[in-house]
């Protein structure tokens, strides 16, 4: 064993390490990704939890270094912390003298909840989430992600901005405070009716915009604020949204399919092909230049586009990025992709989908996906056996019969498969989303199931 | 002959004259008189050394060739095995010839080293490898190539043999035939060019070069003149010719001579040692590689993992033994170590497959594999579990073996994989299984969220870089914390539930609470569920009062470009605030910030 290992041990030192990016991209790569899910707080605090010492100093050095601010806010607590920004709830000091169009909460307690069930008269403090925008960031992101967000100010399901302002290099957004939960607190008791509603209200948001052509690019559980007992959920966190053709360089999935197959047959890869198969080998000192494309998100929900660097990356891997959290909720498991990296996350979506259909996605993109590693098959695995084997379904029921999904499951699975689309323009659309059964059968289950009048079916 | 020839006629008896070395015998004149024409026009007339050009080429090759005439086969043999010799026969002779003849081989390169950059080689006919050799060399001195015939071209180089018709009107008369060509190219230029293509000169690019006047070497004739432009003749820029009229010995200025041939034929040739195979990294091992298929760019992944005896104990990512809820890619000891302690008990007594169907009998089953498309996977008796353990069924996880390399320094080195660093490592934080009641979401420091985002960039990859330094950090705090995993977010009676299925056996103290659940049914009311967590999270907010106070927060800042180590410390600096202070920079976005006042 231990000369076994010994053995194993050479040959690892006398393989070399292979660096798959340059050093100079590192800055830009940290600040291409997001948080990660797990480790940032998703669930509204109550204003009477007991606040941290940290925070507390975190809270009076915000207030000190931003002048003024106490006398529009009173920080409460901290909620959340990001790559990007830290989020704090605070009271709105003075709600009363403005507009509060964005009030959703406000508006709906008046028109959606039962006389019985309003807890608080409109005496109640207004409470707002202020996030302050780390000063490391430039001014160009920041006006990125307020333009957007001004941009998407009447977008359905879209966080509003209340409003934003800036003392010195310090830039705070004040949006409105959402009342939701934690993603892990719910993710393994979802029964399928839940998550049509989910999913309905994350469609909605992301019709919404990409109606706008804009590209969200961190679709992820932390940043749709969900109230399971609302059914209602909010898009939050623009940061790293972009605008549909930024930057974009011609890429070969969006030729037609037919120009796209002559560009293969007479490409580079298919010549050497003919001339007899080469061991696959690449340059040592490779003085090309690297493909570069917007890879910004988090880890775990980029579509394969975007770890395939596709330079025409368009509002369709937030779908992706969606099919990843109907994955988690199916399957129980979160996060249900690890992907330590981006080589990593392709290899993950290949042990589903299998070598062929990776190959394939990668020649949408003008790339040979080759690997002899011998854990993925040729045709990947189906969802429905994943899901089972993660919900440990595997096996056999007391008669015999192998275990099957439930019919409502198999639903979602078909959606799921519509979604999990390695080629991004089959893939299926928001609009298009909220016109499947799965989701439409959401409007039916509210019509039968909720004890309000709902005003938008009929 | 054109005007251009007139300072040779001037110099007819000089010891370097062609004239001389014509009555020599030695006249070598069809290219190298015909030269001229390759000078743009507009330039100055070619210097004197020229003129020792031709004849220190007829010199030095000394043979009698008709002028113009392309040389034969055997002839073009000769030249190229007496021009190996040329130099060091010479050197065998007195001191006097030695320095003369390189005298007149340096003219010739300051000549031709003024020239090749005005030269514009299109290659015909000749094999690629030839082909960029030669043209790579050619480019060191200044030339150009062209990929595609065309009027840009001065030179024509090929192997076939070069067609003689013009030429065989001598090369006097053909450099004056072509020397008015010149002239009325000089004027339409393209017309010619035109005119050239659309004659029916066979459509040969032989033919059709000659009409436009270019010259047509042959590749040997090319060949040679590199050796010589490149030979060692105190010429070069490296070494001075002053050493070699020096009286050092012989056989140390030979050696000298010799190294530097050999660096010098090293510099334009690469290495002698190397084979292709060096320049190219081959995939050896198992791997991912997944690269541009006109090879345009650099590969977009490429990663090599260790060959190994099961694929199962492959690092590269695969679906993996974990427990309920958790990420199915990442191994789960605590999961694999309870289920192997279920395994050992089950011979004892019944005590553990008296256990109802609760999570803990279905977390069993799931240690079976996820078998491959409609595969059907076997059932979890227990003779099958045993039978399981020895076979190791092609899609199986890691089984037995996990569990004894749970200590990841006895693991093989992992390379170009970020796995061996992250996978599996938080969640056995401490050795101890992941405990109760921790909700983490509201502890988040700047400093955690910014290493776990800089994780995704491979930092198992990069030795020495600040990002490997905080992957240790957050090592070190996972295991401060040995409490948190990165799964741990969930409400105590989760988590309860899945300590009491990871550690059936090894905490005992929590049997009672486990057992109260477990008649529960393993159902948790949600009311019941919300207050149970918030004193848990009470608790752990309480344990966690002291945090480490001066916690550094590393990470990069875009206004500056630059990295920091510590994000207070940064924010400070005299760089930064004088970036926050120009308004300049704040300009547009102050303009957006003017319509988002609120109202």
């Amino acid at each position: 064993m231990a000369k076994a290992r010994a053995a194993l041990q050479r040959t690892a030192e006398a393989m070399p390490i292979h660096r798959d990016e340059d050093m100079e991209e590192d800055a830009e790569q940290t600040l291409d990704e997001s948080a990660d899910p797990l480790e940032e707080s998703g669930r509204t605090a109550d204003s009477d939890e007991e606040i941290e010492e940290s925070v507390a100093e975190d809270i009076a050095r915000f207030e000190e270094s931003f002048s003024g601010i106490n006398k529009r806010y009173r920080l409460i607590n901290r909620i959340g912390e990001g790559t990007f920004s830290t989020v704090y709830k605070a009271e709105d000091l003075e709600y009363n003298n403005f507009n509060n169009s964005w009030d959703i909460d406000e508006h709906s307690n008046r028109k959606w909840a039962s006389p019985g069930q309003r807890r608080r008269t409109s005496k109640r403090p207004h409470y707002v989430a202020i996030k302050k925008i780390y000063v490391t960031s430039s001014p160009g992101r920041i006006l990125n992600e307020l333009d957007l967000l001004h941009d998407l100010k009447n977008s359905e399901e879209v966080c509003p901005l209340i409003t934003a302002f800036r003392h010195m290099d310090q830039v705070v957004a004040v949006l409105p405070y959402f009342q939701h939960r934690d993603f892990r607190e719910y993710y393994r008791d979802m029964r399928i009716s839940d998550m049509r509603l989910y999913f309905k209200s994350l469609f909605i948001a992301l019709k919404s915009v990409h109606a706008k052509h804009i590209l969200h690019r961190d679709i992820k559980p932390t940043n749709f604020l969900y109230n399971p007992e609302q059914a209602r959920g909010v898009l939050v966190d623009f940061g790293l949204a972009e605008r549909e053709g930024t930057d974009w360089h011609q890429c070969d999935c969006t030729l037609p399919s037919e120009e796209r197959r002559s560009r293969i047959a007479h490409s580079h890869y298919a010549q050497t092909q003919q001339a007899g198969h080469q061991v696959s080998a690449y340059p040592k000192n490779d003085v090309r230049s690297s493909r570069r494309a917007n890879r910004a998100g988090t880890r775990g929900f980029r579509a394969p586009e975007v770890l395939l660097k596709c330079t025409q990356q368009n509002t369709s891997i937030d779908m992706w990025s969606a099919g990843v959290i109907l994955l988690t909720l199916l399957s129980r498991r979160f996060p249900f992709f690890h992907s330590a990296d981006d080589i990593d996350a392709l290899l993950e979506i290949t042990t589903i989908f299998g070598r062929k259909k990776m190959k394939e996605t990668s020649l949408l993109h003008g790339q040979i996906f080759e690997t002899n590693i011998p854990s993925y098959s040729e045709n990947g695995h189906s969802l429905e056996k994943i899901i089972l084997w993660c919900t440990s379904r595997s096996g056999k029921d007391s008669t015999g019969a192998k275990i099957e999904l439930e019919d409502d499951e198999k639903e979602a699975v078909e959606f799921l498969y519509r979604l999990l689309e390695c080629d991004p323009t089959k893939r299926i659309t928001a609009e298009e989303a909220l016109r499947h059964p799965f989701i439409t059968k959401a409007f039916e289950d509210e019509d039968g199931t909720s004890d309000v009048d709902i005003d938008f079916v009929g | 002959m054109n005007s251009r020839r007139v300072p040779l006629a001037n110099l007819q008896n000089a010891t370097n004259s062609p004239l001389r070395a014509q009555t020599a015998g030695a006249k070598r004149s069809r290219s190298h008189a015909s030269e001229q024409r390759d000078m743009p026009y507009g330039q100055p007339p070619p210097k004197k050394q020229m003129i020792a050009v031709d004849d220190a080429e007829s010199t030095r090759f000394g043979l009698s060739r008709k002028s113009g005439a392309p040389p034969n086969a055997f002839q073009r043999k000769l030249e190229a095995v007496r021009e190996v010799k040329a130099v060091p026969k010479q050197a065998d002779k007195t001191q006097r010839t030695v320095n003369e003849n390189l005298e007149t081989i340096r003219q010739w390169q300051r000549h031709y080293r003024k020239m090749f950059p005005t030269f514009v080689f299109y290659f015909e006919s000749i094999s690629e490898d030839v082909r960029s050799k030669v043209s790579r060399q050619a480019q060191t001195l200044g030339a150009r190539e062209v990929k595609f015939f065309s009027r840009e071209a001065t030179h024509v180089i090929t192997t076939r043999p070069i067609p003689a018709d013009s030429d065989s009107t001598g090369s006097t008369s053909s450099s004056h035939a072509r020397g008015t060509a010149n002239h009325n190219q000089l004027e339409t230029k393209k017309s010619i060019f035109d005119a050239a293509l659309q004659k029916n000169n066979n459509g040969d690019i032989l033919s059709k070069a000659k009409e436009l006047g270019m010259k047509i070497w042959s590749a040997d004739k090319l060949q040679r003149m590199l050796i010589t432009m490149f030979n060692d003749t105190g010429e070069g820029p490296d070494y001075g010719a002053p050493r070699h009229a020096s009286a050092a010995p012989q056989s140390k200025l030979a050696r000298q001579a010799d190294l530097q041939t050999l660096l010098q034929n090293e510099k334009r040739n690469g290495p002698l040692d190397r084979d292709h195979s060096v320049d190219m990294v081959q995939l050896r091992g198992f791997y991912i590689y997944i690269h541009d298929m006109d090879e345009a760019t650099k590969p977009v992944m490429v990663r090599e993992y260790p060959k190994v005896a099961k694929k199962e104990e492959g690092k590269w990512p695969q679906f993996r033994m974990s427990g309920h809820g958790k990420c199915p890619f990442v191994e789960d000891p605590n999961h694999i170590r309870r289920l192997q302690q279920e395994q050992e008990d089950r011979p004892r007594g019944m005590k553990a497959t008296a256990a109802p169907r609760t999570r803990a009998a279905a977390a069993m089953e799931e240690k079976r594999a996820l078998g491959e498309n409609n595969n059907l996977a076997r059932r979890a008796t227990a003779p099958a579990v045993k039978q399981e353990e020895g076979e190791a069924k092609p899609l199986d996880p890691p089984k037995v073996i996990p569990a004894k390399r749970s200590n990841t320094d006895s693991m093989p080195p992992m390379f170009g994989s970020a796995q061996a660093s992250i996978r599996a490592m938080p969640r056995f934080a401490g050795g101890e299984p992941i405990a109760s009641g921790i909700q983490p979401s509201n502890i988040t420091s700047a400093i955690r969220s910014q290493m776990i985002s800089s994780t995704a960039a491979a930092p198992g990859a990069r030795a020495g870089h600040s990002k490997e330094v905080n992957q240790l950090k957050r090592r070190v705090l996972d295991k401060n914390n040995s409490a948190h995993s990165a799964n741990s977010g969930q409400s105590s009676v989760m988590n309860d539930m899945r300590a009491a299925l990871n550690q059936e056996a090894v905490q005992p103290a929590r049997a009672a609470k486990r057992k109260a659940q477990e008649t529960l049914g393993l159902i948790h009311e949600d009311g019941n569920q919300s207050e149970e967590e918030r004193q848990a999270r009470k608790a752990a907010a309480i344990r966690r009062r002291k945090p480490s106070e001066k916690e550094l927060k590393p990470g990069y800042c875009e206004n500056c470009r630059e990295k920091f180590n510590d994000f207070d410390e940064h924010t400070v600096s005299r760089k930064h605030r004088k970036f926050a202070m120009s308004a300049e920079n704040w300009q547009e976005l102050d303009d957006l910030l003017a319509q988002l006042v609120r109202r």
